[in-house]
């Protein structure tokens, strides 16, 4: 068949009538931002296009005889009297795992050259989370590999815990840590990535570490950079969402990490203030708590009826000189199901991660956690406490008794044990072994210097003579009493070596 | 930006106004004028603004391929009053570009009947975009 009868068969039926298109005329734009004239029936959320720009936009305001618009892309060829025309569509994104290993805008588009992105299913941007019904008890763990994370303030699948901390404490360090532990789990969670205008260069990084890491082909990067429109930053949480959405809605699990919605919250302000609507305190709009809410409240546990999939959310948000009284830290606060808090004393310290655990916290508690883990960390916090009592305290006199002297000695080896590198996550099984010898392994005897080079010595020791031991932990998630009697005698053994006569 | 809202709403003002009672056009710009007596700087700037939204609100454009007959737009405006279902004033335009055919452009509504956007409709087609 050649080509002409080609055309004349597709061309078969097509009915060519005068199209009626209902349009708008853009009075004013300024900043990513247009005012439009026109568009009577237009919806909101809905997406008009600038057909002469070949550019789209997203309805945010209605009101009596103007419509309020941002602009999903660059504006310089949009001027004053250009026609947007209604697509009567809310805007969707597309999702799938042809977006695993990718690096794309809020709008879906690739960012990382590696060719188009085929999706066969789209998702609106916009969604309620799912009601109470729908949801389900959070009691499945998603590990961070970082020790005093899982130890002391574990994370569920489907919880929302934020990272909150200032600038350069390590806040991204702890998600990226989460997102690479993820290659060990069972039922691997997808991961998602929000960059919410992050730098391009650390966004880069970011990349060049998950790929090094392996992590990339179950990870998908959302980017809004700083450059971008304002609009894109707004957007960029939402369509980080709505591509978890696709999994936790089908019996999958995935997390998803906001870096960082301060930024996001600086973005809504700019628009908000753009579009006249009334400034409230710090100048960000009154619905800048909803911002956050709707987004985080699409994280979920969903219930069996549902196909059991979950969303986490680990939104971050960056502190000013460490003052978590703010108006967007106390929104996300009281909106998650915990914290964890980035110290800088404790950085300074060299207390990495800096993870301050009087002010951190996790909601959903111990339900999120293994048995074993239960079982090793249970004395883990009770310990701390104690310490952190007796250490302010023991700084005012120099005469301790004994049992004093050995809690601070204790609580010492204790921080020691759970100093941990970045990108350098744990097992979960190797954690409850380094957790359980820093609670019961009496370390008091190890030079405080030494205890990093204990621990690295007892995980070794565990790799090559007793993996059956870890693999029992793995598979039967517990720490049994016979276990936790081999354990006590393998850490002995290697006390030895630091000099210790053993128990 | 205060004073940009207060000028919008003068002008929309004016505008209902004179819509609701066309005859009185001047007795209301008088009136205008008096009320404004303390921000007199603003009036041309209301005055601007109202010939604006009376030619979004009140104009239709039309655009043709190739000029036509007073008989061919007098129907065509007995038509649009039929589309539409009111009677707007027609701004007609030549655009060699649209081949044959016309479009009609309000404030709100874009009928495209022009050779040229049929052709691009097609192009979409087989494309297989909607």
């Amino acid at each position: 068949m050649d080509i002409i009868e080609q055309f004349k068969k597709q061309l078969q039926g097509i009915e060519l009538t005068p199209e009626t298109e209902e349009i708008g005329e853009v009075i004013e734009i300024k900043d990513g931002v247009v005012k439009l004239a026109g568009l009577k029936n237009v919806e909101n959320f809905e997406l008009i296009e600038f057909e002469e720009a070949n550019v789209l936009g997203l309805v945010l305001n209605l009101e009596e005889y103007e419509v309020g618009a941002v602009i999903l892309g660059s504006d310089k060829d949009i001027k004053e009297g250009a026609i947007a025309k209604r697509t009567k569509k809310v805007f969707s994104l597309p999702v799938g795992e042809g977006f695993l290993g990718r690096v794309v805008d809020p709008m879906g588009n690739p960012l990382d050259g590696k060719g188009e992105i085929k999706a066969k299913e789209y998702l609106p941007l916009e969604r309620k989370g799912p009601g109470v019904i729908d949801r389900k008890r959070i009691s499945t763990p998603i590990h961070t590999g970082i020790k005093v994370v899982d130890a002391l303030i574990p994370i569920g699948r489907g919880q929302r815990e934020l990272i909150i901390g200032d600038r350069g404490l390590g806040k991204t360090a702890v998600a990226i840590d989460a997102i690479i532990n993820q290659k060990n789990e069972k039922n691997r969670p997808y991961c998602i990535y929000v960059a919410c205008g992050q730098k391009k260069s650390k966004v880069k990084r970011l990349v060049t570490t998950l790929e090094k890491a392996g992590a990339m082909e179950y990870t998908t990067i959302v980017c809004a950079f700083p450059d971008d429109p304002a609009s894109f930053i707004y957007l960029a949480p939402f369509a980080g969402v709505t591509m978890g959405e696709y999994y936790r809605d089908s019996k999958r699990d995935a997390l998803v990490v906001f870096d960082d919605l301060t930024k996001q919250a600086w973005a809504w302000r700019e628009i908000s203030l753009i579009l006249r609507r009334p400034p409230g305190r710090e100048a960000y709009p009154g619905d800048v708590f909803y911002l956050h809410s709707r987004l985080l409240e699409r994280a979920a546990r969903l219930s069996d009826e549902n196909g059991g999939g979950s969303l986490t959310a680990l939104p971050i948000i960056e502190t000013q000189a460490g003052d978590i009284s703010g108006y967007i830290p106390t929104n996300v606060i009281s909106i998650t199901d915990g914290q964890i808090f980035l110290n800088s004393t404790m950085f300074k310290k060299e207390q990495k991660p800096a993870i301050d655990v009087g002010t951190s916290v996790s909601r959903v508690g111990s339900d999120a956690q293994l048995k074993a883990m239960k079982k090793v960390a249970g004395r883990l916090k009770l310990d701390l406490a104690q310490f952190q009592e007796l250490e302010r305290f023991s700084e005012f006199t120099e005469e301790l008794d004994a049992q004093t002297k050995n809690i601070i000695e204790k609580g010492k080896r204790i921080k020691q044990i759970l100093r941990q590198n970045d990108l350098e996550p744990y097992p979960f099984e190797k954690e409850a072994i380094v957790v359980f010898a820093g609670v019961h392994g009496d370390l008091q005897s190890i030079p405080l210097d030494k205890i990093k080079d204990f621990e690295k010595e007892l995980l070794q020791e565990m790799e090559v003579h007793h993996a059956d031991i870890l693999a029992e932990i793995r598979e039967k998630e517990d720490f049994g009493e016979d276990i936790q009697k081999k354990v006590l005698e393998i850490v002995n053994n290697v006390k030895k070596q630091y000099g210790s006569q053993g128990n | 930006m205060k004073k940009d809202k207060e000028i919008s709403f003068w002008a929309r003002a004016m505008y209902a106004a004179i819509m609701e009672n066309p005859e009185k056009g001047k007795e209301i710009l008088d009136n205008l004028k008096k009320s404004l007596v303390k921000k007199k700087e603003i009036v041309p700037a209301i005055v601007k603004k109202f010939i604006s939204i009376y030619s979004r609100e009140q104009k239709a454009k039309l655009e043709l391929a190739k000029d036509i007959s007073d008989v061919e737009k007098k129907s065509i405006e007995k038509k649009v009053k039929t589309i539409l279902g009111e009677n707007k004033e027609i701004e007609y335009s030549l655009n060699s570009e649209l081949l044959a055919g016309f479009r009609l452009k309000t404030k709100d509504v874009l009928i495209k009947a022009s050779l040229k956007d049929t052709l691009a409709g097609l192009k979409q087609k087989i494309y297989g975009h909607n």
